[in-house]
Protein backbone atom coordinates (compact mmCIF):
# COMPACT_ATOMS: atom_id res chain seq x y z
CA UNK A 1 0.00 0.00 0.00
CA UNK A 2 1.38 3.34 -1.00
CA UNK A 3 2.12 5.51 1.97
CA UNK A 4 0.39 8.84 1.93
CA UNK A 5 2.85 11.64 1.88
CA UNK A 6 2.09 15.03 3.29
CA UNK A 7 1.88 16.35 -0.24
CA UNK A 8 -0.71 13.79 -1.22
CA UNK A 9 -2.69 14.70 1.88
CA UNK A 10 -2.63 18.38 0.95
CA UNK A 11 -3.89 17.59 -2.53
CA UNK A 12 -6.59 15.31 -1.15
CA UNK A 13 -7.77 18.00 1.25
CA UNK A 14 -7.90 20.47 -1.60
CA UNK A 15 -9.95 18.14 -3.79
CA UNK A 16 -12.29 17.33 -0.91
CA UNK A 17 -12.84 21.03 -0.37
CA UNK A 18 -13.52 21.40 -4.05
CA UNK A 19 -16.10 18.61 -4.00
CA UNK A 20 -17.86 20.25 -1.07
CA UNK A 21 -17.95 23.58 -2.85
CA UNK A 22 -19.50 21.86 -5.85
CA UNK A 23 -22.25 20.16 -3.87
CA UNK A 24 -24.81 22.40 -5.53
CA UNK A 25 -23.99 21.27 -9.04
CA UNK A 26 -25.14 18.09 -10.74
CA UNK A 27 -22.96 15.23 -9.62
CA UNK A 28 -21.88 14.23 -13.09
CA UNK A 29 -20.59 17.68 -14.03
CA UNK A 30 -18.98 18.07 -10.64
CA UNK A 31 -17.26 14.67 -10.87
CA UNK A 32 -15.89 15.40 -14.32
CA UNK A 33 -14.68 18.79 -13.23
CA UNK A 34 -12.91 17.46 -10.15
CA UNK A 35 -11.35 14.74 -12.28
CA UNK A 36 -9.97 17.35 -14.65
CA UNK A 37 -8.61 19.47 -11.83
CA UNK A 38 -7.09 16.37 -10.27
CA UNK A 39 -5.41 15.57 -13.54
CA UNK A 40 -4.20 19.16 -13.85
CA UNK A 41 -2.67 19.07 -10.39
CA UNK A 42 -1.06 15.67 -11.05
CA UNK A 43 0.57 16.98 -14.18
CA UNK A 44 1.67 20.23 -12.61
CA UNK A 45 3.22 18.34 -9.73
CA UNK A 46 5.67 16.57 -12.05
CA UNK A 47 7.59 19.82 -12.20
CA UNK A 48 7.95 19.86 -8.44
CA UNK A 49 10.21 17.88 -6.15
CA UNK A 50 8.37 15.18 -4.26
CA UNK A 51 8.86 16.78 -0.86
CA UNK A 52 8.27 20.35 -1.95
CA UNK A 53 5.31 21.33 0.19
CA UNK A 54 5.69 25.05 -0.35
CA UNK A 55 5.83 24.56 -4.08
CA UNK A 56 2.71 22.45 -3.90
CA UNK A 57 0.82 25.07 -1.94
CA UNK A 58 1.87 27.70 -4.43
CA UNK A 59 0.68 25.43 -7.20
CA UNK A 60 -2.72 25.02 -5.59
CA UNK A 61 -2.92 28.79 -5.16
CA UNK A 62 -2.27 29.21 -8.85
CA UNK A 63 -4.97 26.69 -9.64
CA UNK A 64 -7.37 28.75 -7.57
CA UNK A 65 -9.36 28.37 -4.38
CA UNK A 66 -12.16 25.78 -4.38
CA UNK A 67 -14.63 28.58 -3.80
CA UNK A 68 -13.45 30.49 -6.86
CA UNK A 69 -13.48 27.44 -9.07
CA UNK A 70 -16.90 26.38 -7.91
CA UNK A 71 -18.19 29.88 -8.61
CA UNK A 72 -16.76 29.79 -12.10
CA UNK A 73 -18.22 26.40 -12.83
CA UNK A 74 -21.60 27.56 -11.60
CA UNK A 75 -21.36 30.51 -13.93
CA UNK A 76 -20.37 28.28 -16.81
CA UNK A 77 -23.15 25.77 -16.23
CA UNK A 78 -25.95 28.29 -16.22
CA UNK A 79 -27.77 28.81 -19.51
CA UNK A 80 -26.84 32.00 -21.30
CA UNK A 81 -30.12 32.59 -22.98
CA UNK A 82 -33.66 31.62 -22.23
CA UNK A 83 -35.27 30.31 -25.38
CA UNK A 84 -38.33 31.98 -26.78
CA UNK A 85 -40.28 28.75 -26.49
CA UNK A 86 -39.50 28.52 -22.79
CA UNK A 87 -40.66 32.04 -22.18
CA UNK A 88 -43.85 31.43 -24.09
CA UNK A 89 -44.70 28.09 -22.51
CA UNK A 90 -46.21 29.28 -19.20
CA UNK A 91 -48.42 31.68 -21.15
CA UNK A 92 -49.47 29.02 -23.60
CA UNK A 93 -50.30 26.66 -20.78
CA UNK A 94 -52.41 29.27 -19.04
CA UNK A 95 -54.13 30.93 -21.98
CA UNK A 96 -53.41 28.84 -25.05
CA UNK A 97 -56.55 26.82 -24.58
CA UNK A 98 -58.60 29.74 -25.81
CA UNK A 99 -57.00 29.36 -29.23
CA UNK A 100 -59.16 26.36 -30.04
CA UNK A 101 -57.14 24.33 -27.57
CA UNK A 102 -54.21 24.28 -29.98
CA UNK A 103 -52.30 26.91 -28.03
CA UNK A 104 -52.41 24.75 -24.95
CA UNK A 105 -51.18 21.73 -26.89
CA UNK A 106 -48.28 23.77 -28.22
CA UNK A 107 -47.53 24.86 -24.67
CA UNK A 108 -47.66 21.25 -23.57
CA UNK A 109 -45.17 20.30 -26.25
CA UNK A 110 -42.92 23.15 -25.19
CA UNK A 111 -43.22 22.08 -21.58
CA UNK A 112 -42.30 18.46 -22.09
CA UNK A 113 -39.54 19.02 -24.61
CA UNK A 114 -37.80 21.64 -22.51
CA UNK A 115 -34.91 21.09 -20.17
CA UNK A 116 -35.97 23.94 -17.96
CA UNK A 117 -38.56 22.02 -15.99
CA UNK A 118 -38.33 18.77 -14.14
CA UNK A 119 -40.77 15.91 -14.23
CA UNK A 120 -42.92 17.08 -11.32
CA UNK A 121 -43.44 20.50 -12.79
CA UNK A 122 -44.13 18.96 -16.16
CA UNK A 123 -46.85 16.81 -14.61
CA UNK A 124 -48.18 19.81 -12.78
CA UNK A 125 -48.37 21.79 -15.98
CA UNK A 126 -50.22 18.99 -17.72
CA UNK A 127 -52.79 17.98 -15.14
CA UNK A 128 -53.43 21.15 -13.19
CA UNK A 129 -55.32 22.11 -15.27
CA UNK A 130 -55.80 20.40 -18.62
CA UNK A 131 -56.57 23.19 -21.04
CA UNK A 132 -55.33 25.86 -18.66
CA UNK A 133 -57.72 28.67 -17.92
CA UNK A 134 -59.81 27.63 -20.86
CA UNK A 135 -60.21 24.17 -19.36
CA UNK A 136 -61.40 25.53 -16.04
CA UNK A 137 -63.50 28.17 -17.72
CA UNK A 138 -65.21 25.44 -19.65
CA UNK A 139 -66.00 23.56 -16.46
CA UNK A 140 -67.85 26.53 -15.07
CA UNK A 141 -69.65 27.50 -18.22
CA UNK A 142 -70.58 23.96 -19.20
CA UNK A 143 -74.06 22.76 -18.42
CA UNK A 144 -74.16 22.63 -14.67
CA UNK A 145 -76.44 19.82 -14.00
CA UNK A 146 -79.63 19.60 -15.90
CA UNK A 147 -82.60 21.75 -16.39
CA UNK A 148 -85.97 20.30 -16.89
CA UNK A 149 -88.79 22.37 -18.03
CA UNK A 150 -92.37 21.42 -17.90
CA UNK A 151 -95.31 23.11 -19.21
CA UNK A 152 -98.48 22.96 -17.38
CA UNK A 153 -101.87 24.21 -18.01
CA UNK A 154 -104.13 24.72 -15.19
CA UNK A 155 -107.64 23.78 -15.63
CA UNK A 156 -109.74 26.79 -16.31
CA UNK A 157 -106.92 29.01 -17.40
CA UNK A 158 -105.98 29.81 -20.95
CA UNK A 159 -102.35 30.58 -20.38
CA UNK A 160 -99.74 27.96 -20.02
CA UNK A 161 -97.07 28.32 -17.51
CA UNK A 162 -93.69 27.03 -18.04
CA UNK A 163 -91.63 26.17 -15.10
CA UNK A 164 -88.05 25.21 -15.32
CA UNK A 165 -86.38 23.48 -12.54
CA UNK A 166 -82.66 23.39 -12.17
CA UNK A 167 -81.24 20.12 -11.12
CA UNK A 168 -77.66 19.69 -10.32
CA UNK A 169 -75.64 20.21 -7.27
CA UNK A 170 -73.66 23.29 -8.18
CA UNK A 171 -76.42 25.78 -8.35
CA UNK A 172 -78.00 24.37 -5.25
CA UNK A 173 -74.98 25.46 -3.30
CA UNK A 174 -75.09 28.72 -1.50
CA UNK A 175 -73.44 31.55 -3.35
CA UNK A 176 -70.40 31.59 -1.15
CA UNK A 177 -69.61 27.97 -1.90
CA UNK A 178 -70.11 28.45 -5.57
CA UNK A 179 -67.72 31.36 -5.53
CA UNK A 180 -65.24 29.29 -3.60
CA UNK A 181 -65.40 26.51 -6.15
CA UNK A 182 -65.05 28.94 -9.01
CA UNK A 183 -62.12 30.58 -7.29
CA UNK A 184 -60.41 27.25 -6.68
CA UNK A 185 -60.90 26.13 -10.25
CA UNK A 186 -59.67 29.38 -11.71
CA UNK A 187 -56.69 29.72 -9.45
CA UNK A 188 -55.38 26.23 -10.23
CA UNK A 189 -54.12 26.99 -13.75
CA UNK A 190 -52.90 30.38 -12.60
CA UNK A 191 -50.95 28.75 -9.81
CA UNK A 192 -49.50 26.27 -12.26
CA UNK A 193 -48.33 28.87 -14.73
CA UNK A 194 -46.99 31.00 -11.94
CA UNK A 195 -44.99 28.05 -10.70
CA UNK A 196 -43.67 27.34 -14.21
CA UNK A 197 -42.59 30.95 -14.62
CA UNK A 198 -40.91 30.92 -11.27
CA UNK A 199 -38.84 27.88 -12.16
CA UNK A 200 -38.03 29.47 -15.49
CA UNK A 201 -36.69 32.66 -13.99
CA UNK A 202 -35.01 31.31 -10.90
CA UNK A 203 -34.25 27.72 -11.66
CA UNK A 204 -34.26 25.02 -9.06
CA UNK A 205 -32.69 25.65 -5.68
CA UNK A 206 -30.18 22.87 -6.18
CA UNK A 207 -29.03 23.90 -9.64
CA UNK A 208 -26.96 26.69 -11.12
CA UNK A 209 -28.24 30.24 -11.50
CA UNK A 210 -27.56 32.86 -14.19
CA UNK A 211 -26.21 35.60 -12.01
CA UNK A 212 -24.60 33.88 -9.09
CA UNK A 213 -27.44 35.04 -6.87
CA UNK A 214 -29.10 32.40 -4.79
CA UNK A 215 -32.43 32.49 -2.98
CA UNK A 216 -32.18 32.15 0.75
CA UNK A 217 -34.69 29.33 0.54
CA UNK A 218 -36.85 28.04 -2.25
CA UNK A 219 -40.15 29.82 -2.53
CA UNK A 220 -42.04 26.62 -3.13
CA UNK A 221 -41.18 23.42 -1.37
CA UNK A 222 -39.00 21.08 -3.26
CA UNK A 223 -39.25 17.87 -1.31
CA UNK A 224 -40.83 14.98 -3.13
CA UNK A 225 -43.35 14.32 -0.40
CA UNK A 226 -44.73 17.82 -0.58
CA UNK A 227 -44.91 17.64 -4.33
CA UNK A 228 -47.01 14.51 -4.09
CA UNK A 229 -49.21 16.47 -1.73
CA UNK A 230 -49.60 19.26 -4.26
CA UNK A 231 -50.60 16.80 -6.95
CA UNK A 232 -53.11 15.17 -4.63
CA UNK A 233 -54.53 18.57 -3.81
CA UNK A 234 -54.80 19.32 -7.48
CA UNK A 235 -56.54 16.04 -8.19
CA UNK A 236 -58.78 16.66 -5.22
CA UNK A 237 -59.86 19.97 -6.61
CA UNK A 238 -60.41 18.34 -9.95
CA UNK A 239 -62.59 15.57 -8.59
CA UNK A 240 -64.44 17.91 -6.30
CA UNK A 241 -65.19 20.19 -9.19
CA UNK A 242 -66.47 17.30 -11.24
CA UNK A 243 -68.79 16.18 -8.48
CA UNK A 244 -69.94 19.64 -7.68
CA UNK A 245 -70.73 20.52 -11.22
CA UNK A 246 -72.76 17.39 -11.56
CA UNK A 247 -70.89 15.98 -14.54
CA UNK B 1 -21.14 31.94 1.50
CA UNK B 2 -19.63 31.71 -1.91
CA UNK B 3 -22.82 32.27 -3.79
CA UNK B 4 -23.31 35.87 -2.86
CA UNK B 5 -23.69 38.70 -5.32
CA UNK B 6 -20.32 39.79 -6.65
CA UNK B 7 -19.47 43.49 -6.66
CA UNK B 8 -20.31 45.40 -9.83
CA UNK B 9 -16.97 46.28 -11.41
CA UNK B 10 -15.31 43.05 -10.48
CA UNK B 11 -18.10 41.15 -12.11
CA UNK B 12 -17.87 43.19 -15.28
CA UNK B 13 -14.16 42.69 -15.53
CA UNK B 14 -14.52 39.01 -14.85
CA UNK B 15 -17.12 38.73 -17.61
CA UNK B 16 -14.89 40.52 -20.08
CA UNK B 17 -11.99 38.33 -19.13
CA UNK B 18 -14.05 35.21 -19.61
CA UNK B 19 -15.21 36.34 -23.01
CA UNK B 20 -11.76 37.24 -24.25
CA UNK B 21 -10.14 34.11 -22.88
CA UNK B 22 -12.75 31.95 -24.55
CA UNK B 23 -11.63 33.26 -27.92
CA UNK B 24 -8.02 32.81 -26.97
CA UNK B 25 -8.74 29.19 -26.20
CA UNK B 26 -10.44 28.74 -29.54
CA UNK B 27 -7.41 30.23 -31.23
CA UNK B 28 -5.12 27.81 -29.42
CA UNK B 29 -7.22 24.90 -30.59
CA UNK B 30 -7.13 25.94 -34.21
CA UNK B 31 -3.71 24.45 -34.78
CA UNK B 32 -4.16 21.23 -32.79
CA UNK B 33 -6.32 19.51 -30.21
CA UNK B 34 -5.09 20.11 -26.71
CA UNK B 35 -5.94 18.95 -23.24
CA UNK B 36 -6.74 21.22 -20.30
CA UNK B 37 -3.33 21.40 -18.72
CA UNK B 38 -1.65 22.34 -21.98
CA UNK B 39 -4.17 25.11 -22.53
CA UNK B 40 -3.72 26.55 -19.05
CA UNK B 41 0.03 26.49 -19.51
CA UNK B 42 -0.13 28.45 -22.75
CA UNK B 43 -2.56 30.99 -21.34
CA UNK B 44 -0.51 31.44 -18.17
CA UNK B 45 2.43 32.48 -20.29
CA UNK B 46 0.53 35.57 -21.34
CA UNK B 47 0.92 38.11 -18.59
CA UNK B 48 -2.19 38.96 -16.64
CA UNK B 49 -4.50 36.93 -18.81
CA UNK B 50 -5.47 34.21 -16.40
CA UNK B 51 -5.86 34.82 -12.68
CA UNK B 52 -6.45 31.22 -11.56
CA UNK B 53 -5.42 28.33 -13.77
CA UNK B 54 -8.33 26.23 -12.60
CA UNK B 55 -10.85 28.72 -13.95
CA UNK B 56 -9.92 27.72 -17.48
CA UNK B 57 -11.76 24.44 -17.00
CA UNK B 58 -15.21 25.92 -16.39
CA UNK B 59 -14.52 28.05 -19.42
CA UNK B 60 -13.90 24.94 -21.46
CA UNK B 61 -17.15 23.56 -20.11
CA UNK B 62 -18.95 26.67 -21.31
CA UNK B 63 -17.37 26.37 -24.75
CA UNK B 64 -18.54 22.78 -24.84
CA UNK B 65 -22.13 23.51 -23.91
CA UNK B 66 -22.22 26.34 -26.42
CA UNK B 67 -21.07 23.89 -29.07
CA UNK B 68 -17.87 25.73 -29.90
CA UNK B 69 -15.60 22.89 -28.84
CA UNK B 70 -15.83 19.13 -28.54
CA UNK B 71 -14.03 17.02 -26.00
CA UNK B 72 -12.84 13.45 -25.81
CA UNK B 73 -10.98 11.47 -23.19
CA UNK B 74 -7.73 9.77 -24.02
CA UNK B 75 -5.71 7.36 -21.97
CA UNK B 76 -2.35 8.71 -20.96
CA UNK B 77 0.76 6.77 -20.10
CA UNK B 78 1.81 9.50 -17.71
CA UNK B 79 -1.15 9.39 -15.39
CA UNK B 80 -4.93 9.71 -15.30
CA UNK B 81 -6.82 9.96 -18.61
CA UNK B 82 -6.73 13.35 -20.25
CA UNK B 83 -9.64 15.29 -21.62
CA UNK B 84 -8.73 16.63 -25.03
CA UNK B 85 -10.52 19.53 -26.65
CA UNK B 86 -11.03 20.25 -30.30
CA UNK B 87 -12.66 23.20 -31.98
CA UNK B 88 -15.92 22.68 -33.89
CA UNK B 89 -16.92 24.37 -37.14
CA UNK B 90 -19.13 26.74 -35.12
CA UNK B 91 -16.14 27.52 -32.92
CA UNK B 92 -14.07 28.28 -35.96
CA UNK B 93 -16.59 30.69 -37.41
CA UNK B 94 -17.12 32.33 -34.00
CA UNK B 95 -13.40 32.89 -33.74
CA UNK B 96 -13.24 34.20 -37.26
CA UNK B 97 -15.82 36.91 -36.61
CA UNK B 98 -14.17 37.78 -33.30
CA UNK B 99 -10.83 38.23 -35.04
CA UNK B 100 -12.49 40.60 -37.45
CA UNK B 101 -14.15 42.69 -34.75
CA UNK B 102 -11.59 42.63 -31.98
CA UNK B 103 -8.95 45.06 -33.32
CA UNK B 104 -11.55 47.74 -33.95
CA UNK B 105 -13.14 47.20 -30.58
CA UNK B 106 -9.82 47.15 -28.77
CA UNK B 107 -8.55 50.29 -30.48
CA UNK B 108 -11.78 52.16 -29.81
CA UNK B 109 -11.71 51.31 -26.15
CA UNK B 110 -8.05 52.29 -25.90
CA UNK B 111 -8.80 55.53 -27.66
CA UNK B 112 -11.61 56.52 -25.35
CA UNK B 113 -9.78 55.43 -22.25
CA UNK B 114 -6.76 57.49 -23.23
CA UNK B 115 -8.94 60.57 -23.63
CA UNK B 116 -9.95 60.14 -20.05
CA UNK B 117 -6.40 60.34 -18.72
Amino acid sequence: MKERTDSDRIVKEYLDELRDALAQISSRSAKEFVAEIEQHIAEARTDLDSGDEVGLRNLLERVGSPATLAGELLEAESPRYVSFMDRATPWLIALGGFAFGIGWLVGLYGLWSSKTWRIWDKLLGTFLWPGGLFGTFYLIVAPTGSISCSRSQDVGQSATTTTCVHHGFFLALPLAFRLLVVFAILSAPLFTSFRLSLVLSRGYADASKPRGVRLARPVLSKSKKQRVLWIIVGLGIFIFALLVLGV
Amino acid sequence: MWYMVVGGTEKLLAQMRRGAIEYCVLALLMTEDRYGFEITRELSEADGLVTSEGTVYPLLTRLRTDGLVDSYWQESTEGPPRRYYRVTPQGKSALKSFIEQWPRFRDSVDDILSRGR
